[in-house]
């Protein structure tokens, strides 16, 4: 359990970019039967909060420290890339007062830059672990 | 086992008790850094408002309908129209004091290409104007032609690029700067475009914004006084004079939005006051506490050779470190959640707020997390003075 701690932070903020992507942060809702543009930008950060997610999962099953510190370093370059998906990737509607602007691309960037930090500081720890036990 | 780790061991050893003093240190910062930020916001929104305005008065069509949806649409960028006869204006423009003056026309548009929402459009008059280009970030060469609009900050359309309004492709050649206001999602355009998309409106079945020409109506009128006028006697005229409409002064305007930023900013300021206070106490005593059940600890180091100033910066270093943590991680988490929500916080409490640019949020985030430093410091510097003046032979004689 210790030992998974980060995995399994990593695992539920994942969890929660790919749940609330669709859920309570979800972007604009269609209209006239017509999607806009931020709903791409949306199902973009739903795919890579899927692979996210299951990524961190194999992290904590998986018991070989260099597979799970490999694992890590995915879910950190990962998420740092969901980061740029709204509005520099993928663009959002165009009113900087809709919904796609003041709550879904702030809740993205803020839980990927959570994501990144703790895969990030799992990756530094995995690599010096990995260059530990190589010494030995 | 190096003495360099051993304020690093020290904390290791009580996790419970470190993990408390960096959550109250990530209270303290992020409660200084996250007022600060949120109540300089406020002040540059409103200041921000009150420029962006440029008018000392400002005439509306009589009634209060009129001026709450003029506050509605600055604050909140809700779109609105309202109109009073175009012979207003002549009748203006002989009152004593007035130096300038220009009339803006409101429309409403349908829902915009890609949008859900509808986007305010706001007819004015180029040659009269001095409240609309002044904010321009980039000029356009020549007058605004037809179909040629001005976009607000808050528009993702680029200048250069069209902008589908009423089905009519308008081309944007102007951008604003950001305000922090409702304006910032607004898009300019002249009397002639205007006609133009009242005209197509009618053709997609809006009539009732056709029989309102810019021609006959206009929305509002901006006035800059003469410096020798009063503004408030000046507007007291206007509004003896004409029949019709309601002079405001633009100050007064604010006057309601900037009692809000009064109260919020007291109430930030209070809270802030309280949340520093209290986690100060709960440092002082945290470390106090610490220092009597380290007694014998420090007097076992004494007796193997320490110095009192050694024991003292032991105390420090653990203070420096839980502060700097919770400091650092105080200022992040707040700069997680306030920054990239700041249109939504602006939604909500409906009030203009304009962030301060980058390296003075940066300012104010290092001076939270060194405000933080110094308050554990102080904190440790007591506790490493009762742990200095400790008598280690009756300690280790006596146990307590």
């Amino acid at each position: 359990m210790k030992k998974n701690i980060l995995g399994i932070a990593e695992l539920l903020t994942a969890l929660l970019l790919t749940i609330g992507s669709v859920t309570f942060f979800k972007a604009c809702g269609e209209h006239e039967g017509k999607f806009m543009a931020c709903h791409w930008a949306q199902n973009a950060v739903t795919l890579i909060g899927i692979v996210l997610s299951a990524s961190a999962l194999l992290r904590i099953l998986l018991k070989n420290t260099g597979i799970k510190t490999g694992l890590s370093i995915g879910v950190f370059l990962l998420s740092v890339s969901v980061i740029f998906i709204p509005n520099n990737a993928i663009t959002l509607c165009m009113m900087d007062s809709m919904r796609c602007h003041t709550v879904f691309e702030p809740a993205v960037i803020a839980i990927a830059s959570v994501l990144a930090a703790l895969s990030g500081v799992d990756s530094v720890l995995g690599l010096i672990k990995a260059g530990k036990s190589n010494e030995a | 086992m190096k003495l360099k780790a051993l304020a690093f061991l020290g904390l290791r050893r009580r996790p419970l008790r470190t993990a408390a003093l960096v959550i109250i240190a990530t209270v303290l910062s992020a409660a200084a850094f996250g007022g600060q930020i949120l109540v300089r916001s406020l002040q540059r929104g409103l200041e921000s408002l009150e420029q962006r305005l440029g008018a000392d008065i400002i005439v509306l069509p009589e009634g209060a309908e009129s001026k709450v949806d003029l506050q509605n649409l600055l604050l909140q960028g809700t779109p609105g129209y309202f109109y009073m006869d175009k012979s207003v204006m002549s009748g203006l423009s002989k009152i004593n004091g007035v130096e300038k003056l220009s009339a803006q026309y409101f429309l409403v548009s349908a829902n915009a290409e890609c949008c859900t929402v509808q986007v305010q459009i706001i007819g004015f008059d180029e040659e009269s104007d001095f409240t609309v280009k002044p904010w321009l970030k980039e000029a356009y060469s020549g007058a605004l032609k037809e179909n040629e609009i001005i976009v607000g900050a808050g528009l993702s359309t680029r200048v250069g690029h069209t902008l589908s309004l009423y089905g009519v492709e308008c081309r944007a050649v102007g951008k604003l700067e950001k305000t922090g206001t409702g304006l910032d999602t607004a898009v300019y355009a002249t009397n002639e475009t205007v006609k133009g998309l009242i005209k197509a409106s009618a053709k997609q079945g809006i009539a009732v914004l056709s029989k309102q020409s810019p021609e006959d109506v206009v929305s509002s009128v901006y006035i800059k006084a003469a410096d020798s006028a009063d503004i408030d006697e000046l507007t007291a005229e206007i509004n003896k004079e004409l029949d019709g409409v309601q002079a405001v002064r633009t100050k007064s305007m604010m006057t309601g939005t900037a009692e809000k930023l009064k109260v919020f900013s007291k109430s930030v300021t209070a809270l802030t006051a309280s949340v520093w206070g209290l986690a100060a106490v709960i440092m002082l005593s945290s470390f106090y506490l610490y220092a009597n059940e380290r007694k014998k600890e420090f007097a076992v180091l004494r007796a193997i050779g320490f110095s009192r100033r050694q024991l003292g910066g032991l105390v420090l270093k653990q203070s420096l470190i839980t502060s700097g943590a919770g400091g650092a991680a105080g200022v992040l988490l707040t700069a997680l959640v306030i920054l990239p929500f700041v249109r939504l916080i602006e939604q909500k409490a409906a009030l203009p707020l304009l962030l301060p640019g980058w390296f003075s949020t940066l300012l104010y985030g290092a001076a939270a997390a060194v405000t933080v430093l110094l308050t554990g410091s102080l904190s440790a510097a007591l506790s490493a003075y009762k742990l200095s003046r400790i008598d280690t032979g009756k300690i280790l004689r006596e146990g307590c």
